[in-house]
């Protein structure tokens, strides 16, 4: 190994190289290596809430975004205790919203969908919830769509950190806890149209999920065809349609 | 026995009027401006914020809800207009404190304590008796919720009206209190009775013997370490002092460490460093911040001043829990005598007179609006900067990266008395209790199957018998819960466990249940309390303990027979074990506690199973009842 041992860490027996101040995440995917995760972003800070980069250090188990990288530390992630688990908080995300995959348009592109096919998730396994969330189509180029969103709160810290606006705001508590749409003055509806959201903000295309996905050539690719429909996320890593071109 | 009462005079200034579904936006404009800062019966004015405008937001919103009930639309625009925030942005942190509210409640909010003590006293039948009247009666008269413990369970059934204390409640009080409300009276013109909060102490150790004088141990502080702040730390450090919030963290490396930390502050500033009370007491069964607060309150501010002075910190917070609003008044005109005597503000004590050091140092008020996660230090710090109490990511930790990301140490109420009682004593008069793991006394709030529910302050390491004991517990105990929903079940044969930081180590909080309480009641009530207290962050909490409080219910439904082996029982199990392990704070840790510890407890084979349905109990009552139909 042609690294320098003070700055790497052990990914499954893996080295993976980091510089200080890397999270174990982060350095990995800088790396090339996959953890399953959905609210983390190499764009913007760290959230800690999805829980699906949980990986086992020294019998601790601890989310691998919010942890810092340190040298010679052995980490654990694609072992059969921890894979079950996230298997089971994907169960959670699913039953917590209204999560219609078949007639969905963001089907094969769903980072969500996809980590549901990656650790081989074939029912809920816990009761649905069935929560009454709404569609917001207000939005001449976008559609927000409230039963798909996880809460990850991307869309939010894009918009402050990449984009230096106010967009969106996670809002409440608990299970109640929604994705507020920043209004400004304009009325207090919370309309996707009243926000300052704009195609070329980054906020627009980081959502894991169909919540907040694009409006018009949604089907210019077919399903069948996209991204994850025949490629583990495992080996894509976490991406949308746009960021190819 | 003395107790010491909370004054009612102080309680009942500005005693509002019951609410009104309307107010006008003057009327609010009115109640801001007219509080000056130094006004001693009211919240801090902006004024106290410079750094921090979001802050002063959420404290308007809390004395806006006070004085009016609710926070109504027209508002809430004008406080976004304010303060550069959004009408959205606004309700959703009015969503996220359960005592803010953006629709009009009643004229009367009453908000009764859903701890498990006052389940077991009967608030069940309370809160249909208060519902059952407010449906009768005229529209938006008012209205009740169940709330979270409200730090009154040595004297529930409890309840707050409008921010203040109601106790000992029963169905008879109930009636007078409906009466009362009927005739639409104010509570100013209620009966002193019905708002007395006692102290209720039962044993008094190192900290509830002891009584200052304004200053003094600050004086003797200063006199001693004024070129040399610092090595008052090593005091700390010799009497081995860890926090009394539960964590158990020693004191003084928090302390040094932030001492240490030279982070500057993004205003350019500089280094400023911060102190924090953490008198947000969340933790269902504990009070013993609230009487600490009320009667020791010259105890925790002097500890917090000499905090300040070691580390080298400007600004100090005290964070009050919303539930204990009514002792505003009282910390406020408090924190003002002290100004007064230069005990607080600038050059404090002509910092004795020293030519190079000058101390400057003051002390502000926080209310919080009902959240528990508030408790963890680094939520409370959110919440301090007025947004939702949301815990953050560690490492950085609080003592480099605080409040505004400032060095910060935030301590527990009790905490601040043990700093001030060992400054005004010794080190090694404090260590010399307890053992050298645990030092000191640590003060027990004791509720539950008891004939003296109450304070007790016993020395660290002392068995939970002792204090069964003392406050004259039920004879036949199925256990004790100490440490709160979060903390340990203790079964009759660990009652001889030392309660220290080692063996069972606890914020406080000792409820004792008799054998007739089923535990599954217990696990029920304390998981119940932590799907309404998650915070929404993290998926495994937020949706997790949803899903183990239907469980619980599912179960009970189910008759509550349970085998070992089941897949049900596994399968609750596991829930628990997922929510424990995979959570991103402390809260999420335990939420699964209730179920791991009282679940095979109601399974196990050496007790006696307790169903849910007792046939014979049930097949007299359904033959009479079948019999007085026909």
């Amino acid at each position: 190994m042609t690294n320098n041992n003070d700055a790497s860490f052990f990914l499954d027996g893996e080295e993976i190289p980091f510089t200080p101040g890397q999270s174990i995440l982060e350095a990995s995917i800088t790396h090339g290596s996959y953890i399953p995760h959905l609210c983390f972003n190499p764009k913007v800070s760290a959230h800690g809430s999805c829980r699906l980069c949980i990986v086992k250090i020294k019998d601790k188990i601890t989310s691998a975004c919010t942890t810092p990288a340190s040298a010679q530390l052995k980490v654990e992630s694609d072992i059969e205790s921890i894979q079950q688990q996230r298997l089971r908080i994907t169960q959670m995300l699913f039953v917590e919203g209204n999560h219609y995959c078949p007639t969905c348009e963001w089907s094969g592109n769903c980072q969500l969908q996809a980590i549901a096919y990656e650790l081989g998730m074939t029912d809920n396994h816990y009761p649905m919830q069935y929560p009454k969330r709404h569609l917001d189509a207000s939005h001449p180029d976008f559609i927000l769509d409230h039963d798909r969103c996880i809460h990850c709160g991307l869309c939010e810290r894009a918009g402050k950190e990449l984009d230096h606006k106010a967009l969106f705001s996670l809002s409440g508590r608990g299970i109640n806890t929604w994705l507020a749409v920043q209004t400004g003055e304009e009325g207090q509806d919370e309309k996707l149209k009243h926000s300052d959201l704009k195609p070329e903000d980054n906020a627009a295309h980081i959502c894991p999920t169909g919540a907040l996905i694009p409006k018009k050539d949604l089907f210019q690719t077919p399903i069948g065809q996209r991204l994850y429909d025949n490629e583990m996320i495992s080996s894509l890593g976490n991406c949308r349609p746009e960021d190819d071109t | 026995m003395v107790t010491q009462n909370i004054s009612f005079q102080a309680l009942t200034t500005n005693m509002p009027e019951p609410y009104s579904s309307q107010y006008q936006l003057e009327e609010v404009k009115q109640l801001l401006s007219r509080l000056k800062p130094s006004s001693p019966h009211k919240l801090p004015s902006t004024q106290h914020w410079p750094d921090c405008p979001q802050s002063s937001l959420l404290q308007d919103m809390v004395r806006i809800q006070h004085c009016f009930g609710f926070i109504n639309k027209e508002t809430v625009q004008w406080l976004a207009q304010a303060y550069h925030s959004s009408p959205s942005k606004i309700n959703g942190i009015i969503a996220f404190y359960s005592f803010l509210q953006n629709e009009y409640c009643g004229k009367y909010i009453i908000h009764l304590s859903s701890n498990i003590t006052d389940e077991m006293e009967g608030v069940a039948l309370l809160f249909s008796q208060f519902e059952d009247f407010f449906r009768l009666s005229t529209p938006d008269l008012g209205s009740v919720t169940l709330s979270a413990c409200i730090g009154l369970s040595d004297q529930g059934p409890a309840g707050l009206i409008n921010g203040y204390p109601l106790t000992h409640l029963s169905a008879e009080r109930v009636r007078e209190i409906t009466a009362l409300m009927q005739a639409q009276k104010p509570l100013y013109e209620w009966p002193a009775r019905f708002f007395k909060v006692e102290d209720n102490i039962y044993k008094r150790g190192l900290l509830l013997n002891h009584q200052i004088h304004s200053g003094s141990v600050l004086t003797k502080v200063l006199k001693r370490y004024s070129e040399k702040p610092e090595e008052f730390i090593n005091v700390i450090q010799q009497a081995s002092l860890r926090g009394r919030g539960g964590a158990g963290f020693s004191t003084a490396t928090k302390w040094q460490a932030c001492r240490q930390s030279d982070n500057q502050s993004s205003d350019k500033l500089g280094t400023q460093r911060v102190v924090v009370c953490n008198a947000d007491e969340g933790e269902p069964g504990t009070f013993k911040d609230r009487v600490l607060l009320s009667s020791y309150l010259e105890n925790v501010i002097e500890g917090m001043t000499i905090c300040a002075f070691s580390i080298g910190a400007q600004t100090g917070y005290l964070y009050l829990r919303g539930e204990y609003i009514y002792l505003q008044p009282l910390i406020q005109q408090h924190l003002e005598q002290r100004r007064q005597k230069n005990l607080l503000g600038k050059n404090i004590l002509g910092t004795l007179s020293s030519q190079t050091v000058s101390f400057d140092f003051d002390i502000y008020l926080h209310v919080g609006a009902g959240a528990y996660i508030c408790g963890e230090e680094t939520a409370l710090l959110e919440s301090l900067e007025g947004k939702r109490g949301i815990p953050r990511i560690r490492p950085p930790y609080p003592v480099s990266h605080g409040f505004l990301q400032r060095p910060t140490v935030v301590n527990n109420v009790e905490t601040f008395c043990c700093v001030t009682w060992i400054a005004d004593h010794s080190a090694e008069a404090f260590s010399q209790r307890g053992n050298p793991n645990s030092t000191g006394t640590k003060i027990h709030s004791t509720s539950g199957d008891c004939a003296r529910p109450g304070l007790y302050e016993l020395t660290m390491g002392a068995p939970a018998n002792t204090l069964l004991t003392l406050c004259a517990a039920e004879n036949e105990l199925s256990g004790v819960q100490a440490g709160g929903p979060s903390g340990r079940f203790l079964r009759p044969d660990q009652f001889d466990l030392a309660m220290d930081y080692d063996a069972v180590s606890s914020g406080g909080s000792f409820m004792i249940f008799n054998e007739s309480r089923a535990l599954l009641d217990i696990a029920e009530n304390f998981t119940r309390f932590f799907q309404h207290e998650s915070c929404g962050l993290c998926t495994s909490c937020r949706v997790g303990t949803g899903i183990l409080v239907k469980y619980i219910k599912d179960l009970k439904a189910s008759g509550g027979l349970l085998n070992r082996a089941s897949p049900e029982t596994r399968e609750i199990q596991s829930l628990a074990r997922l929510i424990n392990t995979t959570s991103h704070c402390g809260l999420g840790h335990s939420a699964g506690n209730p179920v791991l510890q009282h679940l095979p407890e109601s399974i196990s084979t050496d007790s006696p199973l307790k169903p849910y349905f007792n046939t014979e109990k049930a097949l007299p009552d359904f033959y009479s009842s079948e019999h007085k139909k026909s």
